[in-house]
């Protein structure tokens, strides 16, 4: 059913919670996106080493470079403006520095997309895969939650949250299998990233495309690294 | 009364607007420099000529760049040609009351052509606000190292993270498609420089692009694997070919090393001769 058939307001949220899930399968699960060699590097060991690495990287990452983009795409979705996306997309492409955390991106955009369009029938995920068959478009996976909210109709900054949920939530799954930390330390590793999280998507909110971005040339050199690494549990 | 002179002096002295405008040509010869302009704060020292190449050495006459100063480097190398910009010294960027100084950079590189681009570092002192916009648009048939070092302070005075603000702007267009965009603040007061100085805290920061049409995975490993307890490297493959590279080294020193080897295996792997004289010339790494 797609959500704009529900007579019910509210149903976005049941949506959300559905694709927002562990379970729904993007192939997240096989991706650290960047912990795996950055844990190795530092040092990260505890609870506490994750959330420092949530108010260092991840935090500010989502506030300055993500979540800007991810409200730039859905801009673009809402506009029916494609060859914008298609800029934006590129743009994204290029910032993505390092190749594992591109490949993740498309690889879990794609996943999503591929879901997207079983369970939620629309003829603006048609014309994207279209458009991504012909090579003009990525299948980032900023672009295509973008599509995915535009579609289920879920609030902007419920969706700004959505993902931030989805990006600490992907890095606390990870650390179980990373770091010395058993299932309710990993909880409350996550309520401490929620509680900031808010403020991360007000910031964000502040963000215009010129100003998106974030420096962060440790974790990119992590990320190279974990590419040649010896041994690693995780994809990216 | 002369202490009034010397703050309006101050407060009213107007930035340098200059740069250079270069454009190579591959001839019979090898690469002529066929239209060069220059103005203060930067001066350009006599071509060298060493087989195919043309060689160039950017240096400031003022120093280093102050409040309001900027500097534009324009630099076409034509289908053919073989050029290399170096700058030997390093340039410092001064304390600041309020502004900034600009560095504009755009690199056109038609095909087959070969540019290396090879500054020493900028050293962002005390105060000093730096914005920086960088546009290379390059032939895929062409080869490209691009380098850029940034310091954050002068080590020999204990200053480290001690800039207000460094602002860059980075886009690389490979035959018209953007495969590199970097864009960042990096306010050390707001903790922005909290990732830079995780391995080492008051280290320099390298940025190296190699673009060449041949496969690069080869270098990858060999590349990573430079690092050791005084640097950290890290390569990846852009989409379209080639390579960023980015080195957080743990002083002086070991960025020297690091940048040296690293252009070790990228000239090795590029199968161009690149000229003895680079050496003569980059002396800051020489």
């Amino acid at each position: 059913m797609n959500s704009g058939d529900s007579s019910h307001e509210e149903h976005w949220v049941a949506s959300l919670l559905q694709v927002s899930d562990p379970l729904f399968p993007t192939g997240a699960y096989a991706h650290s996106m960047g912990l795996e060699q950055w844990a190795n590097t530092c040092g990260l060991k505890t609870g506490d080493d994750l959330a420092a690495f949530f108010k260092d990287h991840a935090g500010p990452s989502l506030a300055r470079l993500e979540l800007p983009y991810l409200r730039f795409a859905r801009n673009c979705i809402k506009g029916n403006e494609l060859s914008k996306l298609a800029s934006l997309e590129q743009e994204i492409d290029a910032w993505k520095w390092a190749s594992e955390i591109r490949e993740a991106s498309t690889t879990q955009g794609r996943g999503r997309l591929r879901l997207l369009n079983k369970l939620w029938p629309d003829q603006r995920v048609d014309t994207y895969r279209q458009l991504l068959a012909d090579g003009k478009l990525f299948g980032h996976h900023l672009a295509v939650t973008a599509l995915q909210f535009e579609i289920l109709k879920v609030p902007e900054e419920a969706g700004l949250m959505a993902y931030g949920y989805q990006s600490l939530a992907n890095y606390v799954s990870a650390s179980i299998k990373l770091l010395r930390i058993g299932p309710e330390s990993a909880q409350s590793v996550l309520h401490d990233g929620l509680d900031q999280l808010p403020d991360w998507v007000d910031q964000s909110l502040t963000v215009g495309r010129e100003d998106a971005g974030w420096f962060a040339p440790a974790f990119d050199i992590s990320c190279a690294q974990h590419a040649t690494a010896f041994s690693r549990l995780f994809i990216s | 009364m002369a202490n009034t002179s010397k703050v309006d002096s101050k407060t009213i002295r107007p930035g340098v607007k200059g740069g250079v405008q270069l454009q190579y040509l591959a001839d019979n010869s090898g690469t002529t420099l066929k239209k060069q302009w220059v103005r203060p704060p930067l001066h350009l020292a006599k071509t060298y000529q060493d087989k195919s190449w043309a060689i160039n050495l950017l240096t400031s006459p003022t120093a280093g760049l102050l409040e309001g100063d900027e500097l534009e480097i324009d630099c076409k190398v034509e289908a053919g040609a073989k050029a290399a910009l170096i700058s030997p010294a390093a340039c410092r960027v001064h304390t600041m009351d309020k502004g900034n100084a600009l560095i504009r950079q755009s690199y056109v590189v038609k095909e087959q052509a070969t540019l290396d681009v090879w500054p020493a570092p900028l050293v962002l002192q005390k105060a000093a606000n730096l914005i920086q916009e960088t546009t290379l648009e390059v032939d895929s048939s062409s080869t490209v190292l691009l380098t850029e070092i940034v310091s954050p302070g002068r080590a020999s005075y204990g200053e480290s993270f001690d800039f207000h603000t460094w602002q860059s702007k980075l886009r690389i267009y490979q035959s018209g498609t953007l495969i590199a965009y970097e864009n960042f603040k990096v306010d050390p007061e707001a903790g922005d420089a909290s990732d830079w100085r995780t391995r080492f805290p008051d280290g320099p920061y390298v940025s190296l692009y190699y673009l060449k049409h041949k496969p690069v995975k080869e270098l990858i490993e060999p590349l990573n694997q430079l690092s050791n307890e005084e640097v950290a490297i890290g390569a990846s493959p852009l989409r379209t070919g080639g390579l960023g590279i980015k080195v957080l080294a743990q002083d002086g020193l070991a960025l020297r090393k690091s940048v040296l080897n690293i252009r070790e295996l990228l000239v090795q792997h590029s199968e161009i001769e690149f000229p003895r004289s680079l050496q003569r010339a980059q002396t800051f790494f020489y």
